[in-house]
């Protein structure tokens, strides 16, 4: 069952708004809380030239509501302004390393969610066993480790002690150039895939195992968690007693029925930590010297790189947005009752 | 030698475990239903007449336990949770609840729950043949419409209609034996005239047997061939239905009868039975409606009274009517 049209334009026209919102505030946040934003907008060093090219950049020296138009013309048109500590356009800097983060984190969630719903599903059916008892305790104790300290561990034992996996990085240079290897996408799995390139395939690979597995931990916990919760409320139910009482087998019940059920509010959770995760994921990345955007938004907030910086939230902000969206509409494929 | 009958119920006694104490919920319940018979189960909220269809249906919830007796269905013995027998086409008990709203899944359309229930009743594999089949049956509820209520979700169609798609895969097993929880309490009152009409016209049509529960005696008298009066998990009188409307036996039966609102009589009081029953997880070891029972003697607060037969087809469970008193 598609989403009906009439949802998924209004789902599109309320997303514009949303990103509009979220201009609107970052315009608010960094052009007219600071005293002299051009002062940050040219870094900490900045000569008296410099500072004078900034507040041309910012269109300072114009009224307000035109600031703002020009303000979003430059940010529908890509000038988002140079990163002084990459001395590279912002927009190419996010992009790149926001297809970095992508690839960590979408297997991170894929591995979460393949992994966290039978185990959730599992604990919900023994009940007050030895299983459920041992996953309520692996979950908390994986939802409240510092995700650093895990990342170390893993590097620690799987890529140092025991060698199985590196443990920094993308891609080996030293392969990549062997092969001539481009990416394209910015997707090394994908890329390397589509061109027949097995060697960086596989060093991508097992480059992506460890920290993946790092960051899926807290999502993992949250969807067992949740699925156990919502699955318990779920047998429950009325409408599965009367399934039972029309003599349906029990698994049907639970695979077909009971999980749909389970679903929405796992996957409406899931998706909300999936937006916040993208920067959230920058320990992961540091440790693993990822160069995803985290990676890079912690870099540029150490070194007082404001258009960097600002680049970042914006990105991450419009992503959360499309996320939810997509949330939204993968929501009323599941639930009816949501396509009003 | 009489024929056996459809149903037997022998000493069912069912409990429901709580975090922190044990819910009697049934006690002893023995009794039997014909083929093609209505039988009613009466009783206030708690009585325990639910607990009992749930039995049959072999849908008790998880903490509830059986702890004594037998259901015996067309002389095979069945009994547990989820245990039902599902050989041979007649041979089922299905089950049609109080909400048809919440007695269905939201998430799915109501063709694909039938469909479902057809292709595991019936085994039939054919989606074409599935779908005449359950436009069959939403013809035979009388389903305005029956394409578009296939492809529905239970929040598009209305309480009455949804009771009647409840009652339509109910039919899909072609039961032999059907149990109706109540199935008009939660419906306007003209949809409940409707809905018991189509019931017994079902019964007429297709020689179902049905144990239809219901708090409400008026009811019962209406649909009901034999009655059976539970309270507080045990069953206190039965009889069939005239037999038990003119001459009903039990202080309680007695009181339900006086309690039933009479239109044609104005500026008369409503009646109720004062007090509420027992707590059910320590159910007094005497006569159980003895605190409400404005006929009780010493001997009702000492002795538990039997289920005696007070005349042919009718069992009383009270110690005005002992044997030796008669």
């Amino acid at each position: 069952m598609p989403v009906s049209k009439e949802y998924l334009v209004k789902r599109i026209i309320l997303l514009v708004f949303v990103i509009f919102g979220v201009l609107f505030l970052t315009f608010i946040i960094t052009r007219l809380i600071p005293a002299r934003p051009e002062l940050l907008w040219a870094g900490p060093h900045a000569t008296m030239e410099q500072i004078e090219k900034a507040r041309k950049q910012l269109h300072l020296d114009q009224p307000l509501y035109i600031q703002f138009i020009l303000y979003l013309q430059d940010f529908l048109t890509g000038n988002w302004g140079i990163s002084w500590r990459t001395k590279a356009p912002v927009l190419t800097d996010v992009l790149s390393t926001l297809t970095a983060t992508l690839e960590l984190v979408i297997i991170a969630f894929l591995i979460a969610f393949i992994t966290g719903i039978p185990v959730g599903v599992l604990a919900a059916l023994k009940r007050y066993n030895w299983i459920d008892d041992l996953v309520r305790i692996i979950t908390v104790i994986g939802a409240s480790m510092p995700v650093f300290w895990l990342a170390l561990i893993a590097q620690l034992v799987f890529g140092n002690w025991l060698g199985l996996l590196p443990s920094a990085k993308r891609a080996d240079e030293w392969i990549t150039i062997v092969t001539g290897f481009k990416s394209i996408t910015g997707f090394y799995l994908i890329d390397s895939m589509l061109q027949g390139n097995l060697p960086v395939f596989i060093d991508a690979l097992r480059r992506v195992i460890l920290p993946a597995f790092v960051l899926a931990a807290y999502p993992f916990c949250l969807t067992a968690r949740m699925t156990r919760a919502v699955m318990i409320e779920v047998l429950s139910e009325q409408h599965v007693r009367s399934l039972i009482a029309w003599g349906l087998p029990q698994r049907a019940i639970l695979f077909k029925y009971c999980l749909k059920n389970t679903l929405v509010p796992v996957i409406a959770s899931l998706g909300l930590s999936f937006g916040y995760t993208i920067i959230g994921a920058f320990m992961v990345e540091l440790v693993f010297v990822w160069p995803g955007i985290g990676f890079y938004a912690a870099m540029s907030l150490l070194s007082f790189d404001y258009p960097a910086v600002i680049g970042c939230v914006i990105t991450v902000a419009i992503f959360y947005c499309i996320v939810n969206t997509i949330v939204d509409l993968v929501h009323s494929i599941i639930d009816p009752r949501v396509r009003l | 030698m009489r024929e056996q009958p459809l149903l037997q119920v022998e000493n069912l006694t069912i409990d429901y475990i709580l975090a922190d104490s044990i819910i009697k919920a049934v006690r002893n319940a023995s009794f039997a239903i014909g083929k093609g018979e209505i039988l009613c189960l009466v009783g206030e909220s708690g009585s325990g007449k639910t607990t009992i269809g749930l039995a049959i249906a072999g849908a008790l919830p998880e903490n509830a336990v059986i702890r004594e007796g037998r259901i015996i269905f067309k002389e095979k013995r069945i009994l547990g949770r989820g245990s039902k027998i599902s050989t041979g086409k007649e041979d089922k008990i299905m089950m049609i609840f109080q909400d048809p709203a919440s007695a269905l899944n939201p998430l799915f359309k109501v063709g694909e729950v039938i469909s479902d229930i057809i292709k595991n009743h019936l085994g039939i594999d054919n989606s074409v043949k599935i779908k005449e089949k359950a436009l069959e049956l939403f013809r035979m509820v009388e389903l305005p419409d029956p394409e578009r209520v296939f492809d529905s979700y239970p929040h598009e169609l209305s309480g009455g209609m949804l009771q009647r798609v409840v009652i339509a895969i109910a039919l899909s097993a072609n039961p032999a034996l059907l149990i109706a929880d109540e199935p008009t309490t939660m419906l306007d009152v003209t949809l409940q005239a409707q809905i018991l009409n189509l019931l017994l016209n079902l019964r007429r049509r297709l020689g179902l047997s049905m144990l239809f529960i219901t708090h409400n005696l008026g009811v019962a008298a209406e649909v009901s061939d034999r009655i059976i009066v539970m309270y507080a998990g045990e069953i206190v009188e039965e009889a069939k239905t005239r037999e038990l409307l003119n001459n009903p036996l039990h202080p309680y039966t007695r009181g339900l009868i006086e309690c039933i609102p009479r239109t044609h009589i104005r500026y008369s009081k409503l009646k109720s039975i004062p007090g509420t029953i027992p707590d059910l997880r320590n159910p007094p070891k005497w006569c159980i409606f003895a605190d409400r029972c404005t006929e009780a003697v010493d001997l009702c607060y000492k002795i538990k009274p039997d289920l005696i037969e007070f005349s042919k087809d009718h069992r009383v469970s009270c110690h005005l009517y002992r044997a030796d008193k008669k």
